[in-house]
C-alpha cells in the first residue's frame, strides 16, 4: 500500500489560489502533476524532448489563461485532458504499448524498495507484473487506454467517458471486456497458472 | 470472452473505491474502514478488488526520468520569475487612446443618434441548424442568413460570426491566404481567433476593419455603419481613404455616416454594453453519444464545408464530446482521434477515412 499522505492538499483551494494568480500555488501544481502528464503523454508521443516542450507550453498556456479556466476543476483530469487535446492537435494519437516504449519504461523504472526487500520480492514481483504487463499488451489500444485512466490516473467513469469520447455505459463495457481479456490471457499462460495463487484477485 | 469475478466488479466500478485505493487520505480511509466494519462479510471481496486495482495500477510507469521533470520545473520557475506583473506600456496606450476618444466625442458632440443594438440570444438549436444558405462564387464561399433568427457561421481558423437576418459573408472557405479576409454585407457580430501572423480583415462596402483583438459588432442602418467593440481592439478605415484609421477599444463604437462620409465616435452606456453580451456566447459543439455522422453534418452546416464520410464505415460510430474554441481542423482531429479515423482536405472538401466501429 502506498504511503498515505496525512494531509492531502485541498485541490479546490489550490485551484482557487492559482486562478487568483498565486505563483506559489501554480508552482505546487506543476511540481505535483508534471509526472502524470509525462506518463500519460508518453502513450501518444515517444519523443521525450518534444513531450517535455509540450508539457512546458501547456503549463504556460494554463497560467496565462488562468482567469478563463473553470472554477471547479479536478486538476489531474483537467491537465491530462488538456494535454491530450494538445497532442491530438499536433497529430499525435494514443498508441498501444510497443517494444520501444517498453524499453523506455524499463530504462527508467527505479526500484523503490530497499535492496534486501528487493532480493526477497524480486522474483515473484517481477514475474507477476511482467505477466500482467504482457496481458495488457494484448489488449486493444482503447482497452489499454482505459486501464491506464482507471487504475493509474484514478479517473471516474464520467471523466473517462469525456476523455475517450464515449457514453457512460460504454465505459463500463470497455472496462469489463478489458479485464475479462486480461483474465483470459493469464489463464492461458502456463506459467501464470502456477502463479495464480498469489494472483488470486483475477480468479 | 472470459468473464472475471462478478463479485469484485461492483468495487472496480465504484469511483470512490478506486480513488481510495490509489489515493488514500484520512477522510476516504475513515469512510471505507467504517464501511468494512458495517459489512464484515464483504471484506474478503473488497480486499480482492483492492489487490486487483493496485496490481493494475503498478503495471503502469511509476517513474519518469528525473532529469525531464527537473527541466520542466526549472524552465517554468524561470518563466514565472521573469514575468512582469502588468504591462505598463499597454496602460499608457489605452490612456492616450482615451484622450483621442474624448477629443473626438467633444468635437462631434450633438446631433448623433445612437444606433440601438438589440439582439435576441440565439439558442443552441437554431445555431446548429442548417439555416445558412451557401454557395461558391469565384472560388469564394458565400454564406447568407435567410432565416428570421441570428445564425452562427464558423470559420476554419476558430473564429465565428453571428449573422443577423439577411447578412452575407464571403470568404475563402479555408482562409488559406496570408491575410484572413471576410467581405460582409449586413449586420454581424465577429469573434475572432487570435493569430498574430495572419491578420483578420472585414470589408464592408464602405469601410475596412483590421482586427487587432477579439470581438466586435458591425451593424448597418439607413446607410450608416456602426462598429462596436466588445473585447480587444480594432482599427477601422474608410475604403476610399486607407491612410487614416481609427482605433476602437472595448465599450466604444464608431459610426460611419454614408452621407457625410465622416466617422463619428461614441461610448456605450451600460445598457448597450449589456445588449452586446449575449452575442459573444457562442455555443460549444456538444454531443452526447451522438452518431459521428450527425456530428459531421453539424460541422458541415456550421462551416459550410462538405465532409465526406461513408455511411457504411462510420454509421455505427458514436461520440460524446464537447469542443470549444478549436479551429475546424482541430475539431476534425479530435473527432477523428475518437473514432480512430483520419481526414484529408482536397479541393475544398473534407474526406474521412478509417475502419468501422464495433
Amino acid at each position: 500500500m502506498p504511503a498515505m499522505k496525512d494531509v492531502r492538499f485541498d485541490e479546490a483551494a489550490l485551484w482557487k489560489r492559482f486562478k487568483a494568480g498565486d505563483k506559489a500555488a501554480f508552482t505546487f501544481i506543476y511540481r505535483e502533476y508534471t509526472v502524470y502528464l509525462f506518463q500519460y503523454g508518453f502513450r501518444f508521443c515517444t519523443d521525450q524532448e518534444k513531450l517535455k516542450d509540450m508539457i512546458h507550453d501547456l503549463f504556460i498556456e494554463i497560467w496565462n489563461s488562468r482567469d478563463q479556466v473553470s472554477e471547479d476543476v479536478a486538476i489531474r483530469f483537467y491537465l491530462c485532458r488538456s494535454l491530450k487535446y494538445k497532442l491530438i492537435r499536433a497529430n499525435y494519437q494514443y498508441r498501444s504499448i510497443t517494444g520501444k516504449q517498453d524499453q523506455y519504461l524499463h530504462d527508467h523504472i527505479q526500484p523503490e524498495a530497499t535492496v534486501e526487500e528487493q532480493i526477497i520480492d524480486t522474483e515473484i514481483k517481477d514475474s507477476r507484473s511482467q505477466l500482467l504487463n504482457n496481458a495488457i499488451k494484448k489488449l486493444s489500444r482503447r482497452q489499454q487506454e482505459i486501464i491506464m485512466l482507471r487504475f493509474y490516473m484514478g479517473f471516474t467513469n464520467a471523466q473517462i467517458a469525456e476523455m475517450m469520447h464515449m457514453k457512460y455505459q460504454s465505459v463500463s463495457n470497455l472496462l469489463y471486456n478489458a479485464l475479462g481479456r486480461i483474465k483470459e490471457t493469464l489463464e492461458t499462460t502456463p506459467f501464470a497458472r502456477r502463479l495464480l495463487e498469489t494472483f488470486y484477485s483475477f480468479l | 470472452m472470459k468473464h472475471f469475478g462478478e463479485d469484485t466488479w461492483e468495487f472496480i466500478q465504484d469511483d470512490h473505491f478506486v480513488q481510495w485505493v490509489l489515493f488514500p487520505d484520512a477522510a476516504n480511509t475513515a469512510r471505507w474502514e467504517q464501511w468494512m466494519a458495517d459489512h464484515p462479510e464483504r471484506v474478503p471481496v473488497l480486499e480482492k478488488a483492492r489487490a486487483m486495482v493496485q496490481s493494475l495500477g503498478k503495471t503502469m510507469p511509476h517513474q519518469v526520468d528525473r532529469r525531464l521533470l527537473e527541466e520542466v520545473y526549472a524552465s517554468l520557475d524561470e518563466y514565472l520569475d521573469k514575468e512582469v506583473p502588468a504591462p505598463v506600456q499597454t496602460t499608457a496606450r489605452v490612456t492616450s487612446l482615451r484622450k483621442w476618444w474624448w477629443a473626438a466625442a467633444a468635437v462631434i458632440a450633438g446631433g448623433i443618434a445612437m444606433v440601438s443594438i438589440s439582439r435576441k440570444s440565439a439558442t443552441k438549436e437554431n445555431l446548429l441548424a442548417d439555416k445558412l444558405q451557401s454557395h461558391m462564387e469565384q472560388q469564394q464561399l458565400v454564406r447568407v442568413n435567410t432565416s428570421a433568427t441570428d445564425q452562427v457561421a464558423w470559420l476554419t481558423d476558430g473564429s465565428s460570426v453571428i449573422l443577423k437576418t439577411g447578412a452575407t459573408i464571403k470568404h475563402d472557405a479555408f482562409l488559406t491566404q496570408s491575410k484572413r479576409e471576410v467581405y460582409l454585407k449586413g449586420n454581424a457580430f465577429f469573434d475572432i481567433a487570435k493569430d498574430a501572423e495572419r491578420p483578420f480583415y472585414v470589408y464592408t462596402p464602405k469601410v475596412a476593419i483590421r482586427v487587432l483583438g477579439t470581438s466586435f459588432n458591425v451593424s448597418e442602418e439607413n446607410g450608416s455603419l456602426t462598429v462596436t467593440v466588445k473585447t480587444g481592439k480594432i482599427a477601422v478605415c474608410s475604403i476610399t481613404d486607407k491612410q487614416h484609421s481609427y482605433i476602437i477599444t472595448p465599450g466604444h463604437q464608431l459610426r460611419f455616416d454614408a452621407r457625410t462620409a465622416a466617422f463619428v465616435a461614441d461610448s456605450l452606456n451600460s445598457e448597450q454594453l449589456a445588449a452586446l453580451q449575449p452575442a459573444a456566447e457562442i455555443p460549444a459543439f456538444a454531443f452526447d453519444n451522438a452518431p459521428v455522422l450527425s456530428i459531421f453534418k453539424a460541422l458541415e452546416s456550421a462551416y459550410s464545408i462538405k465532409i465526406n464520410a461513408s455511411e457504411e464505415t462510420f454509421g455505427k460510430c458514436l461520440v460524446t464530446t464537447t469542443i470549444r474554441n478549436e479551429t475546424f481542423e482541430n475539431k476534425l482531429k479530435i473527432i477523428c482521434a475518437a473514432i480512430n479515423a483520419s481526414y484529408a482536405i482536397r479541393e475544398g472538401q473534407v474526406f474521412i477515412t478509417g475502419k468501422p466501429c464495433n
